[in-house]
């Protein structure tokens, strides 16, 4: 008689790593994937909204059933930032030694700064032939000064010039990422809380900055999304280096406390619920980090999650340029239920175009 | 609340034997959260200006801006909980089964409660209500007072055991189907919940409110049931958050369609952050969570759910006028303590020791084959 295979124990199926890239792990393409479907959807499709003053079913809805009743405002596109930065925040933490090297970190560091200089050139042009963009605050004159200043992240740092790639703070805190988690490797082995608490004071630093120098204001305003990253570095931490999870906690509270004292501190960020966002954000990655299985990694290794997570960083800054821009031409002619598809697709025509020239150039 | 059944339960999932030692802390906290929110509202109506609420307001519920006293946190963690573990217990026992051992684990030391807190009242002291008749005594030991206004309610927090109820119901009529088609009874709980919402939304009497109330809560424990079963396998992932989903959003229906029920504006995101963390406590096996205390304080959890507040309100009203509330808060502390610890060991744990021996019993003498007389 025949021995009943069904008793013989089956090693599991190995699972294939998606193919996204190398060192990105699965749940890291799906939640940037995820945080780059929000943010376009909250800073092109529901502030342009706002904006224009028209009423959109879509939107209407998820505000009355999802925004309002999460507490989660803007919708949904701090939340998608905030992800983004976590993201950052433990990618840059898992380095390797090789990709710590001052050649690569350099590179990374320039894979971020590209799109946001393509973004204020574009958004330059644009407003030379008039073109509507999202800027802010809203255009009045701009010079050459303010242009140049935008190359270098000036007016989302110091004064109140105006900003012509709003988000474009978003890469410069990913950078930050990039030096900090460099910064702290040599610690990474034994106490790693060292450094991440000194990030910690740090940021809280900057954020006291900026509320006692007035011109510092804004630097204090992107200073209060600096936990974010250190949130991430701490979950990485946790999670692949051992750090005790109570001490986890202690300094996920900190950074947590920096963002709730920030939002009354500053009227830019007063009753934007900023703090629950954080939460939300923190708990949502946690889940996405603690529970990949199967379908996350299914996820992840499909086309639309791996195309999202790798243009991330051009859709993130393009949207306020190509997307308004699209947005408002075809809005002439078009419903906005119709118009606002068409310029989701142009803009991620614009981030594949931008994203294949600048690998075709790294290639040559 | 059936926070005790999951202390003596291990949760098996395919595979392997695995405690979640994670809810016990969780069961510790919501019970920490209910009774602050009682005793914090009551010192509030009395003109007691108390620091830890205070500080609690500043740094917790206005940044994340939860419901005034935290409420629901406490609630909804139990009744997510709840969802999760009956589902468990559930899928080995039969529908008689499983319905009796869930009576013989609430309803002895509910009706302690109630009969202690009956007679507390006729007494002269704090909570004098001498007009309490015997009707009001069985009216409330049967839950009938949540829906006839001539009852007065004794215990006001026993109003969370009609949707436990409610579900358990659901759950023991789902038994059979569940175990052929694991995603029918999820199915059929957002088709239930979401043509009863249609159906009942009067609050014109006690009666429809607190149907309504209950229908309201109801998809909590769903949410909890549904992590349960994608949790051991029996439901697939993306099915599992689908449903999710579709329990949030009714969630939502009954508070957009409603104005009273549920009271406060924070539920649903309090629900999130509830389901969340009871997906991310599910892997927590740090020493805190595994500690021997955190386990014993988990199993009191009920009764402390139970007595807190007759035990609150009468020693806080009779002692805040003759010491400071520091003392009055201690002791008042130190005696829920120690009531819910005998409720729990001369009530709780005897009656279901007894009746899970007579169950024991009786199966014994079923086994034994009968005489035949030749």
């Amino acid at each position: 008689m025949a021995m009943n295979q069904t008793n013989t124990p089956t090693p599991p199926t190995p699972v294939a790593p998606p193919p996204a890239g190398a060192g990105v792990t699965s749940p890291i393409v799906v939640v940037r994937a995820a945080a780059t479907v929000l943010v376009v959807y909250g800073f092109l499709v529901g502030l342009w909204t706002s904006r224009s003053g028209e009423s959109l079913w879509l939107v209407d809805t998820v505000r009355e059933w999802l925004n309002r009743p999460l507490g989660i405002g803007e919708d949904f596109g701090v939340l998608g930032v905030m992800l983004l930065l976590l993201a950052f925040g433990y990618q840059a933490a898992g380095m390797s030694a090789a990709e710590r090297s001052p050649g690569r970190l350099g590179l990374a560091a320039l894979r971020l700064y590209l799109p946001v200089a393509v973004a204020v050139v574009l958004a330059a042009a644009a407003l030379l032939v008039g073109a509507t963009v999202w800027v802010a605050p809203d255009a009045g004159e701009v010079s050459v000064a303010d242009y140049l200043g935008n190359l270098v992240w000036a007016p989302h740092l110091v004064g109140d010039a105006i900003r012509l790639v709003p988000l474009a703070w978003v890469p410069l805190l990913a950078i930050l990422a990039l030096a900090m988690a460099a910064a702290s490797a040599p610690l990474r082995a034994g106490a790693h809380w060292v450094p991440l608490g000194c990030q910690l004071a740090a940021t809280g630093l900057l954020v006291w900055l900026g509320l006692a120098v007035p011109e510092l204001a804004r630097l204090g305003v992107v200073a209060s999304f600096l936990p974010l990253v250190i949130l991430g570095q701490i979950v990485w931490s946790c999670r692949d280096n051992g750090m005790p999870t109570w001490v986890g906690v202690l300094l996920g509270t900190g950074c947590w406390a920096v963002v709730a004292l920030a939002e009354p501190a500053y009227p830019e960020l007063d009753n934007w619920w900023y703090p629950l966002t954080t939460v939300f954000a923190v708990l949502f990655f946690l889940v996405a980090v603690q529970c990949a299985g199967p379908v996350s990694q299914a996820v992840a290794r499909s086309a639309p999650a791996r195309w999202l997570s790798s243009r991330s960083e051009w859709l993130l800054v393009l949207l306020g340029v190509v997307g308004f821009a699209a947005t408002d031409l075809l809005t002439a002619a078009l419903p906005p239920a119709v118009a606002l598809p068409l310029a989701v697709a142009l803009l991620c025509g614009a981030a594949e175009l931008c994203h294949l020239v600048t690998r075709a150039r790294r290639a040559g | 609340m059936n926070a005790l059944d999951a202390p003596t339960l291990p949760i098996r999932v395919p595979g392997r034997l695995d405690y979640l030692h994670g809810f016990d802390l969780m069961r510790v906290v919501a019970a920490v959260l209910v009774a602050y929110g009682h005793i914090a509202g009551w010192l509030a109506a009395y003109d007691h200006d108390w620091n830890v609420r205070g500080f609690l307001d500043t740094t917790v519920v206005e940044p994340l801006r939860l419901n005034n006293l935290m409420g629901f946190t406490g609630v909804g963690t139990f009744l997510v909980i709840s969802g999760f573990v009956i589902t468990y217990v559930a899928t080995k026992e039969t529908p008689g089964q499983f319905l009796l051992r869930r009576a013989f684990r609430l309803l002895p030391a509910l009706w302690l409660t109630v009969t202690l807190a009956w007679l507390l009242y006729q007494t002269s002291w704090v909570l004098h209500r001498p007009e309490l008749s015997l009707g009001d005594l069985w009216a409330n030991l049967f839950l009938v007072n949540f829906f006839d206004g001539q009852w007065f309610t004794l215990v006001a927090v026993a109003w969370t055991l009609l949707v436990q109820f409610t579900f358990y119901l659901f759950v023991a009529a789902t038994i059979p189907l569940g175990r052929r088609h694991p995603w029918l009874p999820p199915a059929l709980a957002v088709t239930a919940v979401s043509v009863l919402l249609s159906l009942v939304n009067t609050t014109d009497n006690l009666a429809t409110a607190q149907l309504r109330t209950v229908i309201t809560f109801l998809p909590v424990v769903f949410l909890g049931q549904l992590v349960s079963l994608v949790r051991s396998g029996l439901l697939p992932v993306v099915l599992g958050t689908v449903f999710g989903i579709l329990q949030f959003l009714l969630f939502v229906r009954a508070g957009l369609t409603n104005e009273g029920i549920p009271a406060g504006e924070a539920h649903a995101r309090t629900l999130v952050l509830v389901v969340v963390i009871t997906v991310l406590m599910m892997g927590a096996r740090g020493r805190l969570v595994r500690s021997s205390w955190i386990a014993t304080a988990a199993k009191r959890t009920y009764s402390v759910f139970l007595t807190h507040i007759p035990v609150a309100y009468t020693l806080l009203g009779l002692l805040t006028p003759r010491t400071s509330l520091f003392v009055a808060l201690a002791v008042t502390v130190a005696a829920v303590v120690v009531v819910s610890e005998l409720v729990y060991r001369l009530v709780e744990v005897p009656v279901y020791r007894w009746y899970r021996r007579r169950e024991r019993f009786g199966r014994a003498r079923a086994a034994v084959p009968e005489r035949t007389g030749t």
